[in-house]
This record gives structure tokens, C-alpha cells and sequence, in this order.
């Protein structure tokens, strides 16, 4: 029900939305709880287990109750708080975890089984018989307990993560936070102050007090103007979620919730602040009191309904009564009054309070029930032991207030009892660099707020060597708060205290009964404080109970712990930035516009997209492809994208040293124009990569890497020589991107070259593995011959600029000879052929002696590697080999994965012999062949194994054969 | 987190990636035996307490550093330059 | 005899803009990366009048410029650099995508990019920096002409998408 002339709401801009179907109006300045609440509307969802009718309990992110799903089609959110969520024309909310209606729940039957489903009964109800778990408790466990549903389609929101730095940040907009920003702006820092809602202020936007003669809510908008004026950076609708460690906040800036969906701009940003000093503002939350059945929908907390009536102009109810054990209880009674709202009674427990109100007040009088189908309609009051009824549709509770102390508890801080407010205030320096100002702090009156956010502020200035000025406290209503603990009303019945999880506070003395008396264990045996709002409302309640069911007192009771996110963060927001796209850099080679439009599909090799064949009319399968682009190769001549092995430029007078020490081989004896393979051990003695190296001049090498290994190897190199080797006089530096470079192989590979360069060449002038600068159509490129197909081959680079030219110019060459460009599927086939390595085979756990390098390991020299490899365990000549395989039927398919047993022996892990690397289908064999590694295989050519593929239930016999496959004397590489 | 780099100033602890202790900087001569090398390689002290961590510059600068810590707290007590560290010996 | 035909790295890419950023492909100038083996800043300053630039800043003017690259080398960006006695001289130029920077919201907008601290004080006109540029190793400058980004030359358009996010981003 609307109240005229009160709250902060547009009247001049209606609003039109839609809960559960039904279109309903409020205005620009609601939030969906405080529309709902003008509407009369009190049941908006049912509990999470019982399914319990359930109302607006709070006004604040702490809401447990009030959970909507807002949005349609793949765009809809569920679990949106309601007083969170501000209206905007269109709006469409439905509640949750009702069906068919929230009415008409059908699973309201859940609690006619309350008996049975008391703290730990899935523990106790779902142990046998264990058949039953999978089929029958857990769907039935999932459907009936729940929170909203998530749409099953892709979300179409667009998230963003953002970085911010400041000097000071400053959580909470609140009284103590605007004046914290005011003393460390004023001070000359830079400031961030941040805070949930759309407009800051807190608590002051919500009560009827002054500050310096002016409404506080006044006061507030223009001390925010002002501070935006001085510089201070205003981040509303964003709550700081988390502290972690050196001054990095985590903050969630809810972009698009206020207005319908786009796809265009960022749904939430997840934001990194790294912050000098921080303040915490954040403060109270106000718990609510325990007895039978104080969850029915009207029962709200005291500051809500001053927060609904005084900044929404919204009556929650018709007759309202208080309750209360505190002095914050009673001017909702006086702000109910004054916008002429009937007040019923207000009951203040403490029997020595001081109510000035003009309404019945019942004075050390208790609530210890309610009545109403689906709403409150009656309360129950006990005073002086005689019980009698009294007509009301809303109650308004304050058990206390407990400082918002979230944030302090992120690195491990115990928050500290205060026994004057009753509550954990939080432990100093829980958080370096982090302050706690005003009702965060326990600080209960404006005034004290106002002058300690100022403090802090000025502080967290002084801190930094700023000079801070010394604010005066604006006048405000300063005081006293006076509070009786008053966790439980005693009585029968089922009193909740985690609304959001339904736990009561039998279950908590159950749990205690049960010697579940740690905290900790409590929490986890009746989920009091699990739920989404981490029992922001009533989780010191609870452990009051526990304290008094233990017999011992809250401080050495403790707390359990808060964990991030204060609030409840979407993982796309946490995500952002690494959708879609956004997952990983693509690396592109300079051929990929000249290879797509070819139609070859492409793979990933890590980042860089390569192609896998190059498909022609008429072909169906990729086989056909890969098999023709072989015979081109072996026949004529193929063009092949390498650029995207790790290309590394190593200069200085100790470049030969540097590389003697990474590498097993001699590179100082290497002549200039000259290229040499190297092998790379880690420290271990395991291989770590292999590749090429060229002599360019004196002190002037390029070192090749795998694909796969190139951040590997760099990082490696900077790692001996930084931390290992820093007195050698080397540099090196990545150009794997500076060079597009392209296998040209086959036999007619040098016609083809000599189509293209600037000089012609022949054996004599570059005889295998050679290398040297040379012109390419009129560009300075580089040439070396080398092969990683076995033929007579060459890779031609030049800057990457001229790459796509010169794939195309190289493919037209090639295909007028009738061959043409060749991919990573033909690459495979003929390395494999020529049982040549890649990561499949040094995948981390081979040795040097495995792979039948173990010569290449140089006697003269130490390098990276050497001592461990020569570990007896890695030398022993039963470890298992590199050897080739094939299968004795030749019609036969090898898998790679397959593992290989002695003939005759049964597949088990017991009789294992070895495994399968690498498999391809030799075009120029005719049928299939494998590497692998097998147990002494070196000596055992010629045997036949047992081949065996469990997953894809191949079983046949394959022949130890020689690794080399064709050409073992190498004579095409020479031709 | 943030680490201060010695060459680049503080930053993001995403620019950084952990490299292990900062005994890697200790390798053995070749020919000191096992014993020696199995601890270098394989075994590490992992106390409460004050370590010290290699991390590398990987998305700034490329710079080793030697990096102490308390395990406790998290608290970065120093950050140097493993290059200065390794010609200290 | 063909010829080679050049393409930039970000060709058919850009350019970009949204309010308050622009975003363009410098014309193409040599970069050379430039490591000590002995003697560097002497030969830097005989050949080119360059001073070596201190870490995270630049020296020069446009035109001939040396930026601070990494804790080994500093790149200098415009003329050719001939032998420079005691430089480990290496051709980078085609390796780099360089993206250039202008508007009045550059620095907002590259918030949603990268972790580097890009306020005022912290990154003046004349600071060089190595940092991530959404999940890409880049090299961020700031000279009088704007905001320069360098990502490897393979993952312009990765940069150029990210760009266009991080604009959309821009409240």
C-alpha cells in the first residue's frame, strides 16, 4: 500500500511489470520488493526444504526469502533478490521453487514431514538402501529442494572483468563511508567509494532523521555530488565482494540489471581493485528474533519497514506491530505514525524499557507465535505469562543489529564479541591495510558514524603521508544503544532462523545434542548459514543457541567462517572476459586467409590454428586428401605452413657456450651456414624438446622449437641464464612472429626454389643442413635445408609481411608442377614414416636413451640434464624403447593408445610390454604403421605383440619393426 | 596479489607465474653425487613460515625473481632480481 | 621476376572507434630489438643520438624512438640501426601488431584490458610497459600521439575483438 507524500520514488514515472504473470505498477525508484510490498503483495516464495509460504523479510542484499527469477528466455536470471533489483518499465519476475503455483505448492507436504526431515536427515534418511541414491533421493532431493532454474540455454548476457587502482578505497556509502572518502580526498588521494545500491547514502536514505538541520537523505545526495565533484570515483550499484591479499578488492558492478536485457553492453563487471588503504563502511545488518512460525510472510525486520515506508512510500501492512529488544525497534513505530499507518502494539521484551510512542506498548512482553494462511493475520503475545492475541499483518522485528563484518573474515580474521551491542565486531587488523568505520564497527548512532568514517579516513590519508584535514562532525543525532540479547523466544514449535536454508532452532539444539557442538560441525550438520546469504541474518543467533545448548559463552563459542563473495556472484561474471573469443588468443599464420579459402579445416596446435589437408573436388573423406598430399610430397613437390615452430635469436660472444648448455650436443664445432639437430633435457634427465639449430654467423644462432614447447623453451632459457649462467655474455630474443617460413618438399623442391629466389642454388652451394640469408622474389629471406619428411626439402622464410604472398606464390608454383600445398595430417603421415619425433613421443617421461639418442648426450661437456640422465634407473636396457610397429595383417587399423603385450598373454596392467604413440596410414606402404615404446624393444626386432586397444576394442598382432619406416639411409634427403 | 617487480614496480599477480623454490638457483656440480642432486631436483622444505619462491615476470619484463614469503600471511617480505641473486652465489 | 606483395598485421582489420576512442594502424616503421653483449649505449648514442632508455620509459622523439622492451632489451623503433658494436641486433618489425591509441577514453576503455595501473601518475606520457592485454603478452607505450599496443603480429584479430569488447564496454 502506497503512502502518500512519503519516499524517494518518481511518482511523475509509472512503471509497468509483470510477477508470475500478472502485469502490477510501481514507480522509477522502486526495487520489485518494495513494488511488490506497494501492491500488497506478501507471499512472493517458498523455503528451500519445507516449502514454506514465505515473504519479504528485509530491504537490503541480505534478503533471504524473496529470491525471483527475472528476465525471459535465455536472458532470465534466477536467484535475483528482490529488494535488490530495481524496477524498470517491462520487468517480468517469477518466483521460485513453487509448483503449480506459490498458492497452491504441492510439495508444501514437506512440511507435514518436518518430524523427519530435522537437522541431518539426509544423513540419515538417505543411507540405504545405497541402489536408491542415483534413482530415486537424489532427483527427488533436487527437485523438491531448490532455488531457481537456470534457463538450459546458452546466456547471452555479455560480462566484462575490469581493473581499477586507487589510494583509498572506501566499501559502503554510508554516513561513515561518504565522510571516509570526504577526509581522503580532501587529503589529495585518489578515492574510489563504492556501495550496492543506485544511489549512495545507506541507512540514511531510510530513516526519517536530520544532519545538519536537513533531511539525512538530503544531506547525503548533495555530500555525493559534492564528492564526485572533488574527484572521488562514485562506483554505485557495485558491491565489493571480496579482500584478498596486498590491497586487491574484488567488486561486482551490476550494469544491465536495471534495465531491460542487452546483448550490446556488459550485463555485470567483475572489478579488481588494488587499493593502498581501504575503509570499511559496510555497516549493520539488523537479525531478526527467534519463536513459532516467525517466517510467515509480514514478518519483516524494524529497518526494513522503515526503509519501505520512508524511502519507497510503501506501508508493508495496514496494522503493524513491533517487537523488539532493542531502542533502534521503536522509531519505526514513530515513522509508521507519521504516515498515518495504524501501529497495533509495540512489545519491547526488555520490561525496563523506555518506549515514547504514541501506540500500546507493551513492555517486557514477548511474541511467541503468529496466525494466518499464507500471511500474517494474528500475533501471539506473552505478558507476565498470560497469552493473548492481536490483530496484525505485519510484524516488525529487531533483534539487534550486527556489523556488516564480512570483509575482515576474507583472510582468516576472527571477528571479537561485544557484549554492549551484543554482537562480533571486527578483530583489528584482520585486513592489512583495511580500517572499519562506523556501524561496521559497532559505532550504533549517526553522529558516532559520521565522526568515526571521518577518522578512518583521515587515517588511511595519514597512513600514506598525505596530509589530512581535520573534518568537523556534522550535527546529527548522536546516543545511546541499548540492547537485552534476546536470541529465542522459548516456547514449542518450530522457531526459524535460517529462513533460507529452513533451519530451526531445534535443529540447532539437536545438533548440540548430537555433539555436533563445534561450530563449525553445527553448520555443517543443519546448513545453518549455507545458504546464498551465508546467514547474514542469523548467524549469531544461532550460535547464541549453540552457546547456551554447550553451556558456553559466545566468545569461546567463535564464529564460523565468512568466505568470498560477500554477496553471490555469477560465474559468467567471474568468467568474464574469456567467453567465446575471448577464451584464448588465436594465433593466425600469415596463410590462414589463403588456407581457409581453400576450405581446409583447421586445428589447434596450442594457440595457433593450422590446417589439417587441404580438401579437393571430388574427395569425401580426409584420408583421400591426406593420402594425395603424401604422394606429392614423396613424388613431387609440397608447401607446408612451419611458421609457427618457436623460432629463437641467440647472439653474444657466449652464444656456442649457452648453447653447449641446454643442449646434449657440441654447437661450438658447428660451422657458420650450418644447421645441427639438438636435443633438450629438463634437469631430470627427461627430454624436454628438440628442433634445429642454424649457425648464421660467428656469434649469431637461430634456434628452433616445437609448436608445442616454444613458451616452454624460452622460459627455460631464461631460466639458465638468469639463474644458472648470468655471467655469460649472451642475448636472445623471440622472432618466431618476425619470419613467415614454409617447408617446400619433394623431389622437385629445388626447381621449385629456383623459381623464387633471387640466386639460383644447387647441392654443392646448399648441401643438407645448410642455411644462409638469401633472396626471396626480391625480399632478404633466409633459406636452410632441412626435412621433416624424409625428402630432399628446404624451409624458406621471409618477414612476415610478404607471408601470405609468398604461400600463394609458393602453392601456385607447386600445384603447376602438380603438386601442391600440404597439412598437419600429411606432415604427421611422413614423419612418422621417417620415425621422426614430436611430443607424442617425448611427452615428458622419455629419455634420451629411449628414443635411441642416448649418443647424442656429448661426453666432452656438461649440460642441462646430463647428471640424472645417466641415473642407472633411466639407462636400464629393460626400460622401454622407441621401436616402429606394424601390423602383421596388413589390412589391419592401429590406434594410438593402444598398449602391446607379449603373444599369448592376457591385457593386463601386470603383463604390460609397452604402448602406442603415434599412428598414421602410409600411403607409400600401404598400410598401417605405428611408433611406440616397448620393453628392450631395441633388441627385440622382428618379434610379434600382442596389440591392444581397450577403449575401441582393437585386439591383433603387430611386428617390431625398425622406427624408419622409409629411406633409412637417408639418400632422398641428400638427392 | 600483487608482487613488486624489481624492474617493472608493483603489479598483478596474473603477470607472474610461480616457478618453484628458489634452491633451484643452487644447482650441484656434476659431479656431486646422488644424494646431493635427488634433494636439489626432488625435495623441498615446506614449512610455516618465511620461504623462498621463484616466480617469473612471464607477461611483463621476463625477469627471474627470488621472492620471500610468509607462508602464514601471505605477506611478500622482498622481491630481488634472481639474476643478482645467482651472481651474489 | 613476381614480387612479394606487403601486408600489415592488422590489414582489413582497422580501424575501429567508439565514443571516445580511436583506434588506427600506424604506418609501418623498422622495429629492431636491441640486446647488451657489451657496450650498447655508447654505440646507440654514436649512431642513432639516442640515449638507452631507462626500464619502463623511452627515449627520442617520433620518428626514432628506443622503448624499454624487457629486463634484456630495448627496441628502437624507426630508423634502420645499421651495426651497433656491443647490440645483439635483431629484426622485429614484421613481428608486431601495433595498434594506435587515440580519444579522450583510452585509458578507460583499456581498463577492461589490462591490469596495468594507467592513471596519470603512474603511466605518464613517456612510460613503456610489459603487461597482459586481455590473455595476450603486449607492450604498452604512451607518447604525445596517444595510447601504442603491441601484441604478436598472429593475434591481431584476437586484439582487434578484444578492443571492440572492451569499447562496448565503456558505460
Amino acid at each position: 500500500m502506497r503512502v502518500e507524500g512519503k519516499g524517494r520514488i518518481d511518482r511523475s514515472r509509472p512503471v509497468d511489470f509483470h510477477f508470475d504473470g500478472v502485469k502490477y505498477g510501481g514507480y522509477a525508484g522502486d526495487t520489485l520488493a518494495s513494488a511488490l510490498l506497494a501492491n500488497d503483495i506478501r507471499l512472493v516464495g517458498r523455503s528451500f526444504k519445507y516449502h514454506r509460504p514465505r515473504g519479504i523479510l528485509s530491504a537490503g542484499s541480505e534478503e533471504p526469502n524473496a529470491l525471483m527469477t527475472v528476465g525471459e528466455g535465455a536472458a532470465a536470471e534466477p536467484n535475483i533478490r528482490a529488494p535488490m533489483q530495481e524496477l524498470y518499465d517491462g520487468l517480468v519476475a517469477r518466483s521460485q521453487n513453487a509448483w503449480p503455483s506459490l498458492k497452491y505448492d504441492v510439495l508444501e507436504a514437506n512440511d507435514l514431514l518436518a518430524p523427519f526431515l530435522s537437522a541431518g536427515f539426509y544423513y540419515k534418511t538417505f543411507m540405504w538402501p545405497k541402489s536408491f541414491w542415483e534413482g530415486v533421493y537424489e532427483p527427488f532431493i533436487r527437485r523438491a529442494a531448490g532455488l531457481g532454474a537456470l534457463s538450459g540455454e546458452a546466456n547471452p548476457s555479455m560480462y566484462a572483468r575490469a581493473f581499477a587502482e586507487c589510494d583509498v578505497l572506501v566499501i559502503g556509502g554510508g554516513p561513515a563511508g561518504l565522510r571516509a572518502a570526504r577526509a581522503a580526498v580532501e587529503a589529495g588521494l585518489d578515492v574510489i567509494l563504492a556501495d550496492e545500491s543506485w544511489e549512495m547514502g545507506g541507512r540514511l536514505l531510510s530513516e526519517t532523521e536530520e544532519i545538519e538541520g536537513q533531511p539525512a537523505a538530503a544531506w547525503a545526495e548533495a555530500e555525493a555530488v559534492s564528492l564526485a565533484d572533488m574527484g572521488v570515483r562514485m562506483m554505485t550499484r557495485t558491491t565489493v565482494t571480496g579482500a584478498y591479499d596486498t590491497g586487491v578488492f574484488g567488486a561486482l558492478e551490476k550494469r544491465g540489471h536495471h534495465t531491460p536485457h542487452r546483448t550490446d553492453a556488459p550485463h555485470e563487471v567483475f572489478w579488481r581493485i588494488a587499493a593502498r588503504r581501504a575503509v570499511l563502511c559496510a555497516g549493520a545488518l539488523e537479525r531478526p528474533i527467534a519463536f513459532r512460525n516467525n517466517d510467515r510472510p509480514g514478518v519483516m525486520t524494524a529497518g526494513a519497514v522503515r526503509s519501505y515506508v520512508n524511502r519507497f512510500g510503501v506501508a508493508p501492512g495496514k496494522r503493524v506491530a513491533i517487537f523488539g529488544n532493542n531502542d533502534s525497534a521503536h522509531q519505526t513505530a514513530r515513522d509508521l505514525l507519521g504516515a498515518g499507518v495504524k501501529v497495533t502494539a509495540v512489545i519491547d521484551s526488555r520490561a525496563d524499557a523506555q518506549v515514547d510512542v504514541d501506540a500500546p506498548v507493551i513492555t517486557g512482553g514477548k511474541v511467541v507465535g503468529t496466525k494466518g494462511r499464507l500471511g500474517l493475520e494474528q500475533i501471539i503475545v506473552d505478558e507476565n505469562g498470560t497469552t493473548r492475541s492481536l490483530m496484525a499483518d505485519c510484524l516488525a522485528i529487531s533483534g539487534g543489529w550486527n556489523p556488516t563484518v564480512h570483509l575482515t573474515c576474507h583472510m582468516n580474521g576472527r571477528p571479537v564479541w561485544e557484549p554492549s551491542i551484543a554482537s562480533f565486531v571486527p578483530a583489528e587488523g584482520a585486513v592489512p591495510g583495511l580500517s572499519v568505520a562506523g556501524s561496521a564497527a559497532g559505532i550504533m548512532d549517526t553522529f558516532g558514524c559520521l565522526k568515526s568514517g571521518a577518522e578512518a579516513g583521515a587515517a588511511a590519508a595519514k597512513d600514506l603521508g598525505a596530509k589530512a584535514p581535520k573534518l568537523p562532525t556534522p550535527h546529527a543525532s548522536a546516543g545511546t544503544y541499548q540492547i537485552e540479547p534476546l536470541w529465542a523466544v522459548p516456547g514449542k514449535g518450530r522457531a526459524w532462523l535460517d529462513f533460507q536454508n529452513d533451519v530451526t532452532v531445534k535443529d540447532i539444539k539437536q545438533a548440540a545434542q548430537e555433539n555436533y557442538a563445534s561450530v563449525e560441525h553445527m553448520k555443517r550438520y543443519t546448513t545453518q548459514g549455507m545458504a546464498t546469504d551465508q546467514g547474514k541474518n542469523s548467524n549469531v543467533a544461532a550460535l547464541a543457541i549453540l552457546a547456551d545448548a554447550t553451556g558456553r559463552g559466545l566468545p569461546e563459542t567463535g564464529t564460523t567462517t565468512f568466505r568470498p563473495p560477500y554477496s553471490p556472484v555469477a560465474i559468467a561474471a567471474m568468467g568474464a572476459g574469456a567467453q567465446g573469443k575471448g577464451f584464448a588468443p588465436r594465433r593466425f599464420t600469415t596463410s590462414h586467409a589463403a588456407t581457409i579459402k581453400r576450405g581446409a579445416p583447421m586445428i589447434e596446435a596450442g594457440l595457433w590454428y593450422r590446417p589439417s589437408y587441404y580438401p579437393e573436388e571430388g574427395e569425401t573423406h580426409w584420408r583421400e586428401s591426406c593420402d594425395r598430399e603424401v604422394n606429392w610430397v614423396r613424388n613431387v613437390v609440397g608447401v607446408c605452413d612451419v611458421s609457427t615452430l618457436g623460432k629463437i635469436d641467440i647472439q653474444g660472444p657466449d652464444a656456442a657456450a649457452f648453447l653447449e648448455m641446454v643442449y646434449t650436443g657440441a654447437f661450438s664445432t658447428l660451422k657458420e651456414g650450418r644447421v645441427r639437430y639438438g636435443l633438450m633435457l629438463r634437469e631430470d634427465g627427461h627430454v624436454m624438446d628438440d628442433g634445429t639449430t642454424a649457425r648464421m654467423g660467428p656469434e649469431h644462432y637461430v634456434m628452433t622449437t616445437t609448436t608445442a614447447a616454444a613458451g616452454q623453451v624460452m622460459r627455460h632459457l631464461d631460466f639458465v641464464h638468469q639463474c644458472l649462467a648470468p655471467e655469460l655474455n649472451v642475448s636472445f630474443i623471440s622472432t618466431t612472429e618476425q619470419w613467415a617460413q614454409f617447408a617446400v618438399a619433394g623431389p622437385r623442391s629445388r626447381e621449385l626454389l629456383n623459381a623464387v629466389l633471387d640466386t639460383a642454388i644447387d647441392d654443392e652451394s646448399w648441401p643438407f643442413m645448410s642455411c644462409g640469408e638469401i633472396g626471396v622474389a626480391g625480399v632478404p629471406g633466409r633459406l636452410f635445408r632441412i626435412s621433416f619428411s624424409g625428402e630432399h626439402a628446404y624451409e624458406v622464410a621471409v618477414p612476415s609481411r610478404y607471408g601470405d604472398s609468398l604461400f600463394r606464390l609458393l602453392v601456385a608454383q607447386a600445384e603447376a608442377m602438380g603438386g601442391g600445398a600440404y597439412g598437419m595430417e600429411a606432415l604427421n603421415v611422413m614423419r612418422i614414416e621417417k620415425g621422426f619425433i614430436t611430443h607424442a613421443e617425448i611427452h615428458g617421461r622419455t629419455t634420451a636413451f629411449d628414443i635411441g639418442m642416448g649418443r647424442m648426450i656429448s661426453p666432452k661437456k656438461d649440460c642441462i640434464g646430463k647428471t640424472m640422465a645417466a641415473r642407472p634407473g633411466l639407462v636400464d636396457e629393460d626400460r622401454e624403447q622407441l621401436v616402429g610397429l606394424k601390423p602383421v595383417d596388413p589390412k589391419v587399423s592401429l590406434t594410438a593408445g593402444a598398449h602391446l603385450y607379449n603373444d599369448g598373454t592376457s591385457p593386463v596392467a601386470a603383463n604390460d610390454q609397452g604402448y602406442v604413440t603415434s599412428v598414421a596410414h602410409s600411403p607409400t606402404l600401404g598400410h598401417d604403421i605405428a611408433l611406440g615404446f616397448v620393453r628392450g624393444g631395441r633388441d627385440r626386432m622382428g618379434e610379434t605383440m600382442r596389440f591392444w586397444d581397450g577403449l575401441r576394442d582393437i585386439d591383433t598382432v603387430v611386428e617390431i619393426c625398425s622406427p624408419v619406416f622409409l629411406d633409412p639411409e637417408g639418400e632422398k634427403l641428400r638427392g | 596479489m600483487r608482487l613488486k617487480c624489481p624492474i617493472c614496480g608493483e603489479r598483478d599477480s596474473r603477470e607472474f607465474t610461480y616457478m618453484g623454490h628458489a634452491s633451484m638457483l643452487e644447482r650441484p656440480a656434476p659431479d656431486a653425487g646422488d644424494v646431493v642432486w635427488d634433494d636439489y631436483l626432488h625435495n623441498r622444505e615446506n614449512i610455516a613460515g618465511v620461504v623462498e619462491e621463484l616466480w617469473q615476470h612471464t607477461e611483463g619484463c621476463g625477469a627471474w625473481l627470488v621472492v620471500q614469503r610468509d607462508t602464514r600471511t601471505h605477506e611478500v617480505l622482498g622481491v630481488k632480481l634472481a639474476r643478482e641473486v645467482a651472481r651474489a652465489g | 621476376m613476381v614480387k612479394l606483395i606487403a601486408k600489415s598485421a592488422a590489414e582489413g582489420l582497422l580501424p575501429i572507434s567508439g565514443p571516445g576512442v580511436e583506434v588506427t594502424e600506424p604506418a609501418m616503421e623498422v622495429l629492431t630489438s636491441l640486446g647488451d653483449i657489451g657496450g650498447l649505449a655508447a654505440s646507440l648514442r654514436k649512431a642513432h643520438g639516442l640515449a638507452l632508455p631507462e626500464a619502463g620509459g623511452m627515449t627520442g622523439t617520433e620518428g626514432k624512438r628506443c622503448v624499454w622492451f624487457d629486463l634484456s632489451h630495448v627496441m628502437l623503433i624507426g630508423p634502420e640501426p645499421g651495426a651497433l658494436k656491443g647490440g645483439a641486433v635483431t629484426d622485429q618489425t614484421d613481428a608486431w601488431c601495433r595498434v594506435l591509441l587515440t580519444g579522450s577514453r583510452v585509458a578507460e576503455m583499456l581498463a577492461y584490458l589490462t591490469p596495468l595501473d594507467l592513471r596519470e601518475a603512474s603511466f605518464p606520457i613517456g612510460s613503456a610497459a610489459r603487461t597482459q592485454v586481455g590473455h595476450m603478452s603486449s607492450l604498452i607505450l604512451r607518447h604525445e600521439g596517444g595510447y601504442e599496443l603491441f601484441v604478436f603480429r598472429s593475434m591481431a584479430a584476437t586484439l582487434v575483438h578484444e578492443l571492440e569488447e572492451a569499447i562496448k564496454s565503456l558505460p
